[in-house]
Protein backbone atom coordinates (compact mmCIF):
# COMPACT_ATOMS: atom_id res chain seq x y z
CA UNK A 1 0.00 0.00 0.00
CA UNK A 2 3.21 2.12 0.91
CA UNK A 3 4.57 1.84 -2.34
CA UNK A 4 1.74 2.21 -4.47
CA UNK A 5 1.07 5.48 -2.69
CA UNK A 6 4.79 6.72 -2.93
CA UNK A 7 4.83 5.52 -6.28
CA UNK A 8 1.54 7.08 -7.32
CA UNK A 9 2.92 10.68 -5.50
CA UNK A 10 6.02 10.33 -7.52
CA UNK A 11 4.68 9.92 -10.95
CA UNK A 12 2.07 12.83 -9.99
CA UNK A 13 5.07 15.23 -9.32
CA UNK A 14 6.61 13.78 -12.62
CA UNK A 15 3.53 14.90 -14.66
CA UNK A 16 3.68 17.90 -12.96
CA UNK A 17 7.00 18.65 -13.79
CA UNK A 18 6.14 17.80 -17.82
CA UNK A 19 3.46 20.17 -17.09
CA UNK A 20 5.70 22.65 -16.46
CA UNK A 21 8.36 22.35 -18.56
CA UNK A 22 5.95 22.19 -21.52
CA UNK A 23 4.32 25.04 -20.77
CA UNK A 24 7.65 27.05 -20.05
CA UNK A 25 9.78 26.33 -23.45
CA UNK A 26 6.11 26.87 -25.33
CA UNK A 27 4.70 30.36 -23.83
CA UNK A 28 8.90 31.26 -24.35
CA UNK A 29 8.25 29.98 -28.37
CA UNK A 30 4.88 31.38 -28.26
CA UNK A 31 5.72 35.16 -27.91
CA UNK A 32 7.26 37.29 -25.59
CA UNK A 33 5.71 39.91 -23.05
CA UNK A 34 8.36 42.62 -23.69
CA UNK A 35 6.42 44.11 -26.44
CA UNK A 36 3.67 45.06 -24.43
CA UNK A 37 5.44 46.23 -21.75
CA UNK A 38 7.78 48.39 -23.55
CA UNK A 39 5.98 51.78 -25.33
CA UNK A 40 5.57 51.33 -29.06
CA UNK A 41 8.07 54.11 -30.16
CA UNK A 42 11.13 51.99 -28.13
CA UNK A 43 14.30 51.61 -29.53
CA UNK A 44 15.90 48.33 -30.28
CA UNK A 45 17.96 49.02 -26.92
CA UNK A 46 14.90 49.87 -24.56
CA UNK A 47 13.70 46.23 -26.09
CA UNK A 48 16.61 44.46 -24.75
CA UNK A 49 17.16 46.54 -21.39
CA UNK A 50 13.70 45.23 -20.60
CA UNK A 51 14.16 41.51 -21.56
CA UNK A 52 17.44 41.95 -19.38
CA UNK A 53 15.14 43.21 -16.68
CA UNK A 54 13.18 40.32 -16.64
CA UNK A 55 15.73 37.38 -17.13
CA UNK A 56 14.40 36.65 -20.81
CA UNK A 57 17.94 37.65 -21.99
CA UNK A 58 19.51 34.20 -19.95
CA UNK A 59 19.70 30.95 -21.44
CA UNK A 60 16.15 29.04 -21.37
CA UNK A 61 18.05 26.03 -19.08
CA UNK A 62 18.58 28.70 -17.09
CA UNK A 63 15.38 30.48 -16.86
CA UNK A 64 14.11 26.85 -15.80
CA UNK A 65 16.29 25.97 -13.37
CA UNK A 66 15.45 29.75 -11.84
CA UNK A 67 11.88 29.37 -12.12
CA UNK A 68 12.16 25.56 -10.02
CA UNK A 69 14.08 27.38 -7.60
CA UNK A 70 11.64 30.09 -7.11
CA UNK A 71 8.26 27.81 -7.56
CA UNK A 72 9.30 25.26 -5.06
CA UNK A 73 9.45 28.34 -2.44
CA UNK A 74 6.36 29.17 -3.54
CA UNK A 75 6.92 32.19 -5.31
CA UNK A 76 6.16 31.62 -9.46
CA UNK A 77 7.05 35.55 -9.61
CA UNK A 78 5.10 38.30 -10.43
CA UNK A 79 2.56 39.08 -13.07
CA UNK A 80 3.74 41.12 -15.55
CA UNK A 81 0.39 42.81 -16.33
CA UNK A 82 -0.58 44.06 -13.03
CA UNK A 83 2.48 43.61 -10.54
CA UNK A 84 0.76 41.44 -8.43
CA UNK A 85 2.57 38.14 -7.14
CA UNK A 86 0.72 35.90 -9.29
CA UNK A 87 0.10 32.89 -6.31
CA UNK A 88 -1.71 36.44 -4.67
CA UNK A 89 -3.73 36.33 -8.15
CA UNK A 90 -4.55 32.51 -8.32
CA UNK A 91 -5.46 32.74 -4.29
CA UNK A 92 -7.79 35.15 -5.14
CA UNK A 93 -9.10 33.51 -7.46
CA UNK A 94 -9.32 29.82 -6.66
CA UNK A 95 -12.20 30.40 -4.54
CA UNK A 96 -14.47 31.62 -7.76
CA UNK A 97 -13.07 28.31 -9.48
CA UNK A 98 -14.40 25.72 -6.90
CA UNK A 99 -18.05 27.50 -6.30
CA UNK A 100 -18.28 27.14 -10.32
CA UNK A 101 -16.59 23.55 -10.41
CA UNK A 102 -18.25 22.42 -6.84
CA UNK A 103 -22.01 23.74 -8.22
CA UNK A 104 -21.43 21.57 -11.55
CA UNK A 105 -20.24 18.49 -9.64
CA UNK A 106 -23.11 18.37 -7.48
CA UNK A 107 -25.43 18.96 -10.42
CA UNK A 108 -24.29 16.02 -12.82
CA UNK A 109 -23.92 13.99 -10.18
CA UNK A 110 -27.82 14.30 -8.85
CA UNK A 111 -29.20 15.02 -12.17
CA UNK A 112 -27.13 12.44 -13.93
CA UNK A 113 -27.34 9.35 -11.18
CA UNK A 114 -31.10 10.13 -10.94
CA UNK A 115 -31.95 10.15 -14.40
CA UNK A 116 -29.82 7.13 -14.69
CA UNK A 117 -31.44 5.18 -11.97
CA UNK A 118 -34.92 5.78 -13.59
CA UNK A 119 -33.67 4.72 -17.19
CA UNK A 120 -32.47 1.26 -16.17
CA UNK A 121 -35.46 0.60 -13.54
CA UNK A 122 -38.17 1.31 -16.87
CA UNK A 123 -35.37 -0.56 -19.21
CA UNK A 124 -37.25 -0.09 -22.84
CA UNK A 125 -39.97 2.56 -22.18
CA UNK A 126 -40.53 5.56 -23.13
CA UNK A 127 -38.84 7.22 -20.65
CA UNK A 128 -35.74 5.02 -21.25
CA UNK A 129 -35.64 5.85 -24.65
CA UNK A 130 -35.79 9.85 -23.71
CA UNK A 131 -33.07 9.82 -21.19
CA UNK A 132 -30.92 7.55 -23.35
CA UNK A 133 -31.43 10.18 -25.93
CA UNK A 134 -30.58 13.38 -24.20
CA UNK A 135 -28.00 11.43 -22.90
CA UNK A 136 -26.51 10.68 -26.18
CA UNK A 137 -27.34 14.10 -27.66
CA UNK A 138 -26.21 16.20 -24.93
CA UNK A 139 -22.91 14.67 -24.98
CA UNK A 140 -22.12 15.16 -28.48
CA UNK A 141 -23.10 19.18 -27.76
CA UNK A 142 -20.03 21.68 -27.42
CA UNK A 143 -20.15 22.78 -23.94
CA UNK A 144 -18.95 26.42 -24.86
CA UNK A 145 -22.23 26.33 -27.72
CA UNK A 146 -24.31 25.05 -24.52
CA UNK A 147 -23.42 28.23 -22.51
CA UNK A 148 -23.74 30.91 -25.75
CA UNK A 149 -26.99 29.09 -26.37
CA UNK A 150 -28.38 29.28 -22.38
CA UNK A 151 -27.30 32.88 -22.66
CA UNK A 152 -28.98 33.36 -25.60
CA UNK A 153 -32.29 32.12 -24.06
CA UNK A 154 -31.72 32.75 -20.40
CA UNK A 155 -30.31 36.02 -20.70
CA UNK A 156 -30.67 37.67 -23.22
CA UNK A 157 -34.30 36.57 -24.44
CA UNK A 158 -35.96 35.63 -21.20
CA UNK A 159 -33.53 38.25 -18.91
CA UNK A 160 -33.89 35.79 -16.24
CA UNK A 161 -30.55 35.31 -15.52
CA UNK A 162 -27.35 38.41 -15.75
CA UNK A 163 -25.52 37.71 -18.74
CA UNK A 164 -22.10 37.32 -16.87
CA UNK A 165 -19.67 37.87 -14.00
CA UNK A 166 -20.08 37.26 -10.27
CA UNK A 167 -22.81 37.24 -7.98
CA UNK A 168 -25.32 35.39 -6.18
CA UNK A 169 -27.12 32.16 -6.98
CA UNK A 170 -28.46 33.71 -10.18
CA UNK A 171 -24.92 34.52 -11.47
CA UNK A 172 -23.99 30.69 -10.67
CA UNK A 173 -27.04 29.27 -12.81
CA UNK A 174 -26.33 29.44 -16.51
CA UNK A 175 -22.14 28.84 -15.67
CA UNK A 176 -22.81 26.03 -13.71
CA UNK A 177 -24.90 24.18 -16.34
CA UNK A 178 -22.69 24.65 -19.23
CA UNK A 179 -19.76 23.16 -17.06
CA UNK A 180 -22.33 20.29 -15.74
CA UNK A 181 -23.52 19.66 -19.09
CA UNK A 182 -21.40 16.87 -20.85
CA UNK A 183 -20.49 15.48 -17.50
CA UNK A 184 -24.39 15.17 -16.49
CA UNK A 185 -24.77 13.58 -19.68
CA UNK A 186 -21.97 11.28 -18.95
CA UNK A 187 -22.91 9.89 -15.46
CA UNK A 188 -26.89 9.31 -17.05
CA UNK A 189 -25.01 6.90 -19.43
CA UNK A 190 -22.62 5.36 -17.02
CA UNK A 191 -25.36 4.58 -14.57
CA UNK A 192 -27.72 3.69 -16.64
CA UNK A 193 -25.45 1.09 -18.23
CA UNK A 194 -24.07 0.16 -14.58
CA UNK A 195 -27.29 -0.46 -12.75
CA UNK A 196 -28.87 -2.48 -15.85
CA UNK A 197 -25.83 -4.86 -14.97
CA UNK A 198 -26.69 -5.35 -11.28
CA UNK A 199 -30.54 -5.30 -11.82
CA UNK A 200 -29.76 -8.59 -14.10
CA UNK A 201 -27.37 -10.19 -10.73
CA UNK A 202 -28.06 -13.06 -8.96
CA UNK A 203 -28.00 -11.04 -5.24
CA UNK A 204 -30.64 -8.78 -6.80
CA UNK A 205 -32.89 -11.57 -7.80
CA UNK A 206 -32.61 -13.29 -4.24
CA UNK A 207 -33.51 -10.31 -3.10
CA UNK A 208 -37.01 -9.81 -5.06
CA UNK A 209 -37.64 -13.63 -4.12
CA UNK A 210 -37.39 -12.65 -0.57
CA UNK A 211 -40.13 -10.47 -1.70
CA UNK A 212 -38.17 -6.87 -0.73
CA UNK A 213 -40.28 -4.56 -2.39
CA UNK A 214 -39.25 -3.07 -5.57
CA UNK A 215 -38.11 0.61 -4.63
CA UNK A 216 -35.52 -0.61 -1.67
CA UNK A 217 -34.22 -3.42 -4.21
CA UNK A 218 -33.49 -0.36 -6.44
CA UNK A 219 -32.58 1.82 -3.80
CA UNK A 220 -30.35 -0.46 -1.69
CA UNK A 221 -29.18 -3.29 -3.15
CA UNK A 222 -28.93 -2.26 -6.91
CA UNK A 223 -27.84 1.67 -6.94
CA UNK A 224 -25.10 0.76 -3.88
CA UNK A 225 -22.97 -1.18 -6.41
CA UNK A 226 -24.06 1.33 -8.77
CA UNK A 227 -21.69 3.45 -6.98
CA UNK A 228 -18.20 1.70 -7.34
CA UNK A 229 -18.30 2.92 -11.17
CA UNK A 230 -19.82 5.90 -10.23
CA UNK A 231 -17.29 6.83 -7.74
CA UNK A 232 -14.89 6.13 -10.35
CA UNK A 233 -15.92 8.29 -12.68
CA UNK A 234 -16.72 11.27 -10.30
CA UNK A 235 -12.88 11.62 -10.13
CA UNK A 236 -12.34 11.42 -14.28
CA UNK A 237 -15.32 14.39 -14.11
CA UNK A 238 -13.56 16.68 -11.56
CA UNK A 239 -10.83 16.54 -14.13
CA UNK A 240 -13.16 17.33 -17.08
CA UNK A 241 -14.82 19.79 -15.01
CA UNK A 242 -11.03 21.66 -14.54
CA UNK A 243 -10.27 21.45 -17.64
CA UNK A 244 -14.22 22.72 -18.62
CA UNK A 245 -13.69 25.71 -16.40
CA UNK A 246 -11.15 27.40 -18.62
CA UNK A 247 -13.57 27.48 -21.53
CA UNK A 248 -17.01 28.37 -19.39
CA UNK A 249 -15.11 30.82 -16.67
CA UNK A 250 -14.10 32.65 -20.13
CA UNK A 251 -17.31 32.97 -21.73
CA UNK A 252 -19.51 33.99 -18.81
CA UNK A 253 -16.30 36.08 -17.62
CA UNK A 254 -15.83 34.38 -14.48
CA UNK A 255 -13.21 35.48 -12.35
CA UNK A 256 -11.61 32.06 -11.46
CA UNK A 257 -8.59 30.22 -12.64
CA UNK A 258 -9.84 29.62 -15.96
CA UNK A 259 -10.67 33.23 -16.78
CA UNK A 260 -7.19 34.34 -15.25
CA UNK A 261 -5.28 31.66 -17.77
CA UNK A 262 -6.99 32.39 -21.25
CA UNK A 263 -6.76 36.13 -20.38
CA UNK A 264 -2.58 35.17 -19.43
CA UNK A 265 -2.26 33.31 -22.77
CA UNK A 266 -3.39 36.76 -24.43
CA UNK A 267 -0.51 38.91 -22.88
CA UNK A 268 2.27 36.49 -22.41
CA UNK A 269 1.95 36.87 -18.72
CA UNK A 270 4.55 34.19 -17.99
CA UNK A 271 4.51 33.53 -14.19
CA UNK A 272 0.76 33.62 -14.19
CA UNK A 273 0.04 31.41 -16.51
CA UNK A 274 2.65 28.82 -14.66
CA UNK A 275 1.33 29.33 -11.60
CA UNK A 276 -2.31 28.58 -12.59
CA UNK A 277 -1.16 25.35 -14.42
CA UNK A 278 0.61 24.38 -11.93
CA UNK A 279 -2.55 24.57 -9.86
CA UNK A 280 -4.46 22.96 -12.05
CA UNK A 281 -2.63 19.86 -12.82
CA UNK A 282 -2.06 19.18 -8.82
CA UNK A 283 -5.85 19.69 -8.46
CA UNK A 284 -5.93 16.96 -11.14
CA UNK A 285 -3.54 14.86 -10.04
CA UNK A 286 -4.66 15.16 -6.63
CA UNK A 287 -7.87 14.17 -7.49
CA UNK A 288 -7.58 11.08 -9.57
CA UNK A 289 -5.38 9.81 -6.75
CA UNK A 290 -7.92 10.39 -4.50
CA UNK A 291 -10.29 8.26 -6.65
CA UNK A 292 -7.89 5.06 -7.25
CA UNK A 293 -7.68 4.75 -3.34
CA UNK A 294 -11.88 5.38 -3.19
CA UNK A 295 -12.20 2.36 -5.23
CA UNK A 296 -10.33 -0.09 -3.55
CA UNK A 297 -12.37 1.08 -0.12
CA UNK A 298 -15.88 0.95 -1.67
CA UNK A 299 -15.33 -2.40 -3.25
CA UNK A 300 -12.31 -4.52 -1.03
CA UNK A 301 -12.51 -6.86 -4.24
CA UNK A 302 -9.26 -4.56 -5.44
CA UNK A 303 -6.07 -3.97 -3.96
CA UNK A 304 -3.32 -2.17 -3.96
CA UNK A 305 -0.88 -4.01 -2.93
CA UNK A 306 1.05 -4.42 -6.30
CA UNK A 307 1.67 -1.31 -8.54
CA UNK A 308 -0.11 -2.10 -12.07
CA UNK B 1 -35.39 -23.31 -48.29
CA UNK B 2 -36.40 -26.29 -45.80
CA UNK B 3 -33.18 -28.94 -47.02
CA UNK B 4 -31.06 -26.74 -45.95
CA UNK B 5 -28.55 -29.37 -44.48
CA UNK B 6 -27.53 -29.01 -40.52
CA UNK B 7 -24.25 -28.29 -40.12
CA UNK B 8 -23.86 -26.44 -42.97
CA UNK B 9 -22.60 -22.83 -41.42
CA UNK B 10 -24.64 -19.88 -43.11
CA UNK B 11 -21.08 -17.53 -43.48
CA UNK B 12 -22.11 -14.76 -40.84
CA UNK B 13 -22.70 -11.62 -42.52
CA UNK B 14 -20.29 -8.98 -41.22
CA UNK B 15 -22.71 -5.82 -41.78
CA UNK B 16 -26.01 -6.60 -41.15
CA UNK B 17 -27.58 -3.38 -40.49
CA UNK B 18 -26.53 -0.46 -41.96
CA UNK B 19 -25.97 2.53 -39.57
CA UNK B 20 -28.22 5.07 -41.36
CA UNK B 21 -28.38 7.90 -38.27
CA UNK B 22 -25.08 8.18 -38.17
CA UNK B 23 -24.46 8.10 -41.82
CA UNK B 24 -26.51 10.72 -42.33
CA UNK B 25 -25.43 12.83 -39.35
CA UNK B 26 -22.21 12.80 -40.71
CA UNK B 27 -22.94 13.16 -44.56
CA UNK B 28 -22.84 16.86 -44.53
CA UNK B 29 -19.36 17.09 -43.36
CA UNK B 30 -17.96 14.43 -45.74
CA UNK B 31 -20.07 15.90 -48.60
CA UNK B 32 -19.15 19.87 -47.59
CA UNK B 33 -15.65 19.08 -46.25
CA UNK B 34 -14.70 17.53 -49.62
CA UNK B 35 -17.10 20.01 -51.77
CA UNK B 36 -15.54 23.11 -49.84
CA UNK B 37 -16.13 26.57 -51.58
CA UNK B 38 -17.26 25.31 -54.44
CA UNK B 39 -20.22 23.65 -53.85
CA UNK B 40 -20.96 27.11 -51.26
CA UNK B 41 -23.46 29.03 -53.03
CA UNK B 42 -21.83 32.08 -51.70
CA UNK B 43 -18.31 33.29 -51.59
CA UNK B 44 -17.14 33.50 -48.05
CA UNK B 45 -14.36 35.78 -48.46
CA UNK B 46 -16.65 38.76 -50.07
CA UNK B 47 -18.03 40.86 -47.89
CA UNK B 48 -21.91 42.29 -48.65
CA UNK B 49 -22.48 45.45 -46.28
CA UNK B 50 -25.72 45.98 -47.89
CA UNK B 51 -26.86 42.17 -46.58
CA UNK B 52 -25.72 42.09 -43.13
CA UNK B 53 -27.26 40.04 -40.38
CA UNK B 54 -30.42 38.88 -42.87
CA UNK B 55 -32.32 36.53 -41.02
CA UNK B 56 -32.85 32.95 -42.11
CA UNK B 57 -35.13 32.03 -44.68
CA UNK B 58 -37.87 30.84 -42.44
CA UNK B 59 -38.18 34.40 -40.13
CA UNK B 60 -40.07 37.54 -40.88
CA UNK B 61 -37.54 39.32 -43.61
CA UNK B 62 -35.71 36.54 -44.65
CA UNK B 63 -34.68 35.21 -48.20
CA UNK B 64 -33.80 32.17 -49.90
CA UNK B 65 -30.46 33.83 -51.11
CA UNK B 66 -29.29 33.75 -47.30
CA UNK B 67 -30.68 30.10 -46.40
CA UNK B 68 -29.66 30.20 -42.89
CA UNK B 69 -29.27 33.76 -42.84
CA UNK B 70 -25.82 35.94 -42.92
CA UNK B 71 -23.39 37.63 -40.72
CA UNK B 72 -22.41 41.43 -39.65
CA UNK B 73 -19.88 40.93 -42.57
CA UNK B 74 -22.73 40.08 -44.75
CA UNK B 75 -21.24 36.53 -45.16
CA UNK B 76 -23.75 34.00 -45.90
CA UNK B 77 -24.22 31.74 -42.98
CA UNK B 78 -24.57 28.65 -44.78
CA UNK B 79 -21.83 29.21 -46.67
CA UNK B 80 -18.89 29.82 -44.14
CA UNK B 81 -21.13 26.06 -42.66
CA UNK B 82 -19.98 24.54 -45.65
CA UNK B 83 -16.50 26.00 -46.09
CA UNK B 84 -15.90 25.49 -42.08
CA UNK B 85 -17.05 21.85 -42.63
CA UNK B 86 -13.86 21.61 -44.83
CA UNK B 87 -11.60 22.79 -41.78
CA UNK B 88 -13.42 20.15 -39.59
CA UNK B 89 -12.99 17.46 -41.69
CA UNK B 90 -9.05 18.03 -42.76
CA UNK B 91 -8.28 19.09 -38.98
CA UNK B 92 -9.99 16.21 -37.25
CA UNK B 93 -9.11 13.40 -39.88
CA UNK B 94 -5.34 14.69 -40.21
CA UNK B 95 -5.17 14.78 -36.26
CA UNK B 96 -6.54 11.96 -35.45
CA UNK B 97 -4.63 10.02 -38.04
CA UNK B 98 -1.45 11.45 -36.54
CA UNK B 99 -2.48 10.54 -33.19
CA UNK B 100 -3.31 7.07 -34.23
CA UNK B 101 0.10 6.32 -36.13
CA UNK B 102 2.42 7.58 -33.30
CA UNK B 103 0.19 5.80 -30.80
CA UNK B 104 -0.14 2.55 -32.64
CA UNK B 105 3.49 2.38 -33.09
CA UNK B 106 3.93 3.30 -29.09
CA UNK B 107 1.49 0.83 -28.34
CA UNK B 108 2.87 -1.93 -30.45
CA UNK B 109 6.49 -1.42 -29.53
CA UNK B 110 5.32 -1.41 -25.58
CA UNK B 111 3.31 -4.50 -25.99
CA UNK B 112 5.88 -6.31 -27.84
CA UNK B 113 9.12 -5.36 -26.52
CA UNK B 114 8.24 -5.18 -22.94
CA UNK B 115 11.23 -4.54 -20.63
CA UNK B 116 12.44 -1.12 -20.04
CA UNK B 117 11.06 0.36 -23.15
CA UNK B 118 7.74 -0.80 -22.21
CA UNK B 119 8.12 0.88 -19.14
CA UNK B 120 9.32 4.52 -20.22
CA UNK B 121 6.59 4.38 -23.17
CA UNK B 122 4.14 3.83 -20.19
CA UNK B 123 5.28 6.32 -18.06
CA UNK B 124 4.63 9.16 -20.17
CA UNK B 125 1.57 8.04 -21.32
CA UNK B 126 0.60 8.26 -17.42
CA UNK B 127 2.07 11.51 -17.36
CA UNK B 128 0.01 13.17 -20.22
CA UNK B 129 -3.24 11.54 -18.93
CA UNK B 130 -2.21 13.56 -16.11
CA UNK B 131 -3.42 16.66 -17.63
CA UNK B 132 -6.69 17.91 -18.59
CA UNK B 133 -7.05 17.22 -22.32
CA UNK B 134 -8.66 20.67 -22.82
CA UNK B 135 -6.16 22.46 -20.61
CA UNK B 136 -3.44 20.73 -22.38
CA UNK B 137 -4.91 21.66 -25.71
CA UNK B 138 -5.53 25.27 -24.78
CA UNK B 139 -1.84 25.16 -23.39
CA UNK B 140 -0.08 24.17 -26.55
CA UNK B 141 -2.23 25.87 -28.63
CA UNK B 142 -1.39 29.13 -26.89
CA UNK B 143 2.17 28.41 -26.74
CA UNK B 144 2.42 27.45 -31.17
CA UNK B 145 0.31 30.03 -32.23
CA UNK B 146 -3.00 29.85 -33.44
CA UNK B 147 -3.91 28.43 -36.92
CA UNK B 148 -4.65 25.10 -38.67
CA UNK B 149 -1.43 23.42 -38.33
CA UNK B 150 -1.50 23.89 -34.12
CA UNK B 151 -4.38 22.56 -33.77
CA UNK B 152 -3.86 19.02 -36.19
CA UNK B 153 -0.70 19.10 -33.50
CA UNK B 154 -2.38 19.77 -30.48
CA UNK B 155 -5.06 16.89 -31.32
CA UNK B 156 -2.32 14.70 -32.50
CA UNK B 157 -0.20 15.08 -29.23
CA UNK B 158 -3.23 15.56 -27.17
CA UNK B 159 -4.94 12.25 -28.12
CA UNK B 160 -2.16 9.63 -28.89
CA UNK B 161 -1.77 8.12 -25.24
CA UNK B 162 -5.34 6.73 -25.53
CA UNK B 163 -4.31 4.85 -28.75
CA UNK B 164 -0.84 3.66 -26.74
CA UNK B 165 -2.97 2.33 -23.99
CA UNK B 166 -5.59 0.36 -25.87
CA UNK B 167 -2.96 -1.02 -28.42
CA UNK B 168 -0.62 -1.51 -25.81
CA UNK B 169 -3.30 -4.16 -23.90
CA UNK B 170 -4.52 -5.73 -27.02
CA UNK B 171 -0.78 -6.59 -28.31
CA UNK B 172 -0.28 -7.99 -24.96
CA UNK B 173 -2.86 -10.03 -25.32
CA UNK B 174 -2.25 -11.02 -28.69
CA UNK B 175 1.29 -12.10 -27.86
CA UNK B 176 -0.02 -15.05 -25.83
CA UNK B 177 -2.04 -16.38 -28.66
CA UNK B 178 -1.19 -19.40 -30.57
CA UNK B 179 -0.34 -18.20 -34.10
CA UNK B 180 1.87 -15.67 -32.52
CA UNK B 181 4.32 -18.12 -30.31
CA UNK B 182 3.62 -20.10 -33.21
CA UNK B 183 5.46 -17.26 -35.74
CA UNK B 184 7.74 -16.53 -32.72
CA UNK B 185 9.00 -19.94 -33.24
CA UNK B 186 9.18 -20.49 -36.93
CA UNK B 187 11.60 -18.21 -36.42
CA UNK B 188 9.96 -14.79 -37.45
CA UNK B 189 11.59 -11.32 -36.74
CA UNK B 190 9.40 -9.06 -34.75
CA UNK B 191 9.23 -6.33 -37.32
CA UNK B 192 7.00 -9.20 -39.31
CA UNK B 193 4.98 -10.18 -36.04
CA UNK B 194 3.96 -7.12 -35.81
CA UNK B 195 2.83 -6.80 -39.67
CA UNK B 196 1.65 -9.71 -40.68
CA UNK B 197 -0.04 -10.86 -37.09
CA UNK B 198 -0.31 -7.91 -35.31
CA UNK B 199 -1.63 -5.08 -36.55
CA UNK B 200 -4.25 -7.00 -38.55
CA UNK B 201 -5.73 -8.06 -35.60
CA UNK B 202 -5.27 -4.73 -33.94
CA UNK B 203 -7.23 -2.96 -37.29
CA UNK B 204 -10.90 -3.20 -35.55
CA UNK B 205 -9.92 -1.30 -31.85
CA UNK B 206 -7.74 1.06 -33.92
CA UNK B 207 -11.05 1.63 -36.39
CA UNK B 208 -13.35 2.42 -33.30
CA UNK B 209 -11.04 4.67 -31.29
CA UNK B 210 -10.20 6.38 -34.25
CA UNK B 211 -14.11 7.06 -35.27
CA UNK B 212 -15.26 7.85 -31.61
CA UNK B 213 -11.62 9.99 -31.44
CA UNK B 214 -12.80 11.94 -35.19
CA UNK B 215 -15.91 13.64 -33.09
CA UNK B 216 -13.74 14.39 -29.95
CA UNK B 217 -11.32 16.09 -32.58
CA UNK B 218 -13.84 18.61 -33.90
CA UNK B 219 -14.99 19.01 -30.42
CA UNK B 220 -11.65 20.58 -29.89
CA UNK B 221 -11.06 22.03 -32.57
CA UNK B 222 -13.72 24.46 -32.37
CA UNK B 223 -13.41 25.01 -28.30
CA UNK B 224 -9.64 26.60 -29.61
CA UNK B 225 -11.19 28.13 -32.64
CA UNK B 226 -13.91 29.79 -29.70
CA UNK B 227 -11.16 30.58 -27.36
CA UNK B 228 -9.09 32.72 -30.37
CA UNK B 229 -5.97 29.95 -30.36
CA UNK B 230 -7.14 27.82 -33.11
CA UNK B 231 -8.20 28.43 -36.81
CA UNK B 232 -7.90 32.48 -37.35
CA UNK B 233 -9.31 34.41 -40.17
CA UNK B 234 -9.64 34.61 -42.77
CA UNK B 235 -9.85 31.01 -42.35
CA UNK B 236 -13.02 29.70 -40.82
CA UNK B 237 -14.36 27.05 -39.02
CA UNK B 238 -17.58 26.60 -37.02
CA UNK B 239 -15.59 27.66 -33.56
CA UNK B 240 -15.07 30.71 -35.04
CA UNK B 241 -18.37 31.05 -35.96
CA UNK B 242 -19.58 30.88 -32.99
CA UNK B 243 -17.46 33.01 -31.17
CA UNK B 244 -17.92 35.77 -33.84
CA UNK B 245 -21.85 35.01 -33.23
CA UNK B 246 -21.09 35.57 -29.71
CA UNK B 247 -21.62 39.29 -30.03
CA UNK B 248 -24.86 39.17 -31.97
CA UNK B 249 -27.35 37.24 -29.60
CA UNK B 250 -29.51 39.82 -28.93
CA UNK B 251 -29.76 40.93 -33.09
CA UNK B 252 -28.76 37.90 -35.02
CA UNK B 253 -29.14 34.45 -32.99
CA UNK B 254 -28.43 32.62 -36.21
CA UNK B 255 -24.90 33.15 -36.36
CA UNK B 256 -23.86 31.25 -33.09
CA UNK B 257 -26.80 28.94 -33.54
CA UNK B 258 -26.34 26.95 -36.54
CA UNK B 259 -22.36 25.81 -36.21
CA UNK B 260 -23.12 24.74 -33.18
CA UNK B 261 -25.85 22.83 -34.37
CA UNK B 262 -23.40 21.48 -36.97
CA UNK B 263 -21.10 20.79 -34.76
CA UNK B 264 -23.24 18.49 -32.46
CA UNK B 265 -24.20 16.68 -35.52
CA UNK B 266 -20.94 15.68 -36.47
CA UNK B 267 -20.00 14.41 -33.32
CA UNK B 268 -22.88 12.40 -32.32
CA UNK B 269 -22.41 10.59 -35.81
CA UNK B 270 -19.07 10.32 -35.12
CA UNK B 271 -20.58 8.82 -31.98
CA UNK B 272 -23.05 6.57 -32.63
CA UNK B 273 -20.82 5.33 -35.80
CA UNK B 274 -18.11 4.27 -33.14
CA UNK B 275 -20.79 2.69 -30.86
CA UNK B 276 -22.22 0.80 -33.84
CA UNK B 277 -18.11 -0.10 -35.46
CA UNK B 278 -17.67 -1.59 -31.91
CA UNK B 279 -20.45 -3.73 -31.53
CA UNK B 280 -20.11 -4.73 -35.68
CA UNK B 281 -16.33 -6.10 -35.20
CA UNK B 282 -16.73 -7.33 -31.29
CA UNK B 283 -20.13 -9.01 -31.25
CA UNK B 284 -19.37 -9.75 -27.34
CA UNK B 285 -19.36 -5.93 -26.11
CA UNK B 286 -23.09 -5.62 -27.98
CA UNK B 287 -26.29 -3.99 -26.02
CA UNK B 288 -23.59 -2.11 -23.55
Amino acid sequence: MLRYLSIRVALGLVAVLGVTMITFVGERTAGSPVYLMVAPTSTQADIETMRHKLGLDRPLVVQYGIFLRNAAQGDFGTSLKVGVPATQLVRERVGATVELAGAAFLLSLLVGVSLGVVAATFRGTIVDRTASIVGLVGQAMPGFWVGIMLILIFAVKLRWAPVAGRGGISHLVLPAVTLSWFSTAAFLRLTRSAMLDVLESDYVKLARLKGVPEWLVVCKHALRNTLVTVTTYAGLTIATLLGGAVIVETIFAWPGIGFMLTSALYTHDYPVIQAGVVLTSVAFVVCSLVVDLLYGVLDPRIRHGAYR
Amino acid sequence: MESVAVGVLEPRRRFGRVPWLPLVLLAPLVVFGIGGKHVAPHAVTAFNLDATLQPPVFMHGGAWTHLLGSDPLGRDTFSLLIVGARTSLIISVVGVALAGAVGVLVGVAAGSRRGALDEALMRIVDMQLAVPPILLAVLLAGALGGGLRTVIATIAVAFWPTYARIVRGETLALKQRDFVQLAVVAGSGQVRIARKHLLPNLLSSIVVVGTLQLGAAVGVESALSFLGLGVQAPNTSWGLMISDGKGYLDTAWWVATFPGVAIAMTVLGANLLGDWLRDELDPTTRDR
